[in-house]
């Protein structure tokens, strides 16, 4: 009896032991079926790039429509913004006092960008091209502008993508 | 049992296998190194090797002047730069750099003064990325220069 009752015990050991392997087994393939999942996602430089390009468009849209909460809100919190002819703007909220200042006084009534590249590389892409603008101030005559602008798009924990680091420069005269 | 923990295991491996390769990590080391270009850069500038310049850049960077046209391509880069006038001083200041993966970014200021021109600050935008076999490459510079945006010549008015 007692060796009876020690067999079945050793069975139900046994059974047990199994299936807890089978389930650590089952669990660890799901764990590395996720790992890549997950890998691969994260660095799918076509989706990414394309996701980029819809950012940029977001943000010239909003350009476009006045609108400095969007623009604004498509920066960092750590964004560094290379100005023309300007000290260099740190952090988010000098990044939205200037855009606030700049299309409360002004409005860009047409905005051309043409992206020439977007590299992406794990969480940042960087995007250059030309923009052509025409500026049209409270006072005086429409003004164009043409230039080259860089930005370094970094991804957002929430899969958003917002600007990092920016500039542009000044070819009007060329 | 055994067995199949053993052809889990198997399984798991040849799952892990079948992923893209993990991207590299951006580490201490790479900063170093990426930061090292900027000092490599000002060395090069201030003794015009501008061969060596330009060999810090990848084959397909672009460099986008102040007020200027972009330079794309190290052929087009070392051209231009041969064509500069002697630079009698030259520096960076407040080199920040980060990076991620194969890429990486640094921003500074930039003094430069070439002969009988006005000293000239500026401001760039600096992106690095790492090679095939691992070397870190300038990708693109754009800079922007804190002096007036150059006049457009006096025209004769015509009589």
């Amino acid at each position: 009896m007692v060796g009876q009752l020690a067999g079945r015990h050793s069975r139900n050991r046994s059974t047990w032991s199994s299936l807890m392997t089978s389930r650590f087994s089952l669990l660890a393939l799901a764990l590395a079926a996720t790992a890549c999942v997950s890998q691969s996602t994260r660095h799918d430089p076509a989706a990414d790039s394309t996701a980029v390009v819809a950012a940029m468009d977001a943000y010239v849209a909003a350009l476009r429509g006045n609108d400095a909460a969007t623009v604004s809100a498509l920066w960092t919190d750590d964004a560094v913004y290379a100005a023309l002819q300007t000290p260099t703007i740190r952090g988010h909220a000098a990044m939205d006092s200037l855009v606030r200042s700049h299309l409360s006084t002004m409005r860009i009534t047409e905005i051309t960008v043409r992206t020439e590249e977007t590299a992406v590389g794990g969480d940042l892409a960087v995007q250059w091209g030309s923009y052509s603008e025409v500026v049209q101030a409270q006072q005086g005559a429409p003004q164009p502008i043409r230039g080259r602008f860089m930005f370094v798009w970094r991804r957002q924990a929430d899969g958003s993508w917002k600007v990092a680091r920016g500039i542009g420069t000044d070819a009007t005269g060329l | 049992m055994r067995v199949g923990t053993a052809l889990a295991g198997l399984a798991a491996s040849a799952l892990l296998a079948g992923c893209q390769p993990a991207a590299p990590r951006f580490t201490e080391q790479d900063m170093t190194t990426v930061r090292g270009l900027f000092d490599s850069v000002v060395t090069d500038v201030r003794a015009a090797n501008w061969t060596a310049w330009a060999a810090r850049w990848a084959e397909d960077g672009r460099f986008h002047p102040s007020n200027g046209l972009a330079i794309v391509g190290r052929p087009a880069l070392l051209a231009w730069a041969q064509a500069f006038p002697p630079v009698e001083s030259f520096s960076f200041a407040n080199v920040q750099v980060a990076g991620e993966s194969n890429l990486a970014h640094g921003t500074s200021a930039v003094f430069i003064k070439l002969r009988d021109l006005p000293p000239d600050t500026a401001k760039q935008l600096v992106v690095f990325r790492r090679d095939t076999s691992g070397v870190w490459q300038i990708l693109a510079v754009s800079v922007t220069s804190d002096l007036p945006l150059p006049q457009p010549a006096p025209t004769r008015a015509r009589r």
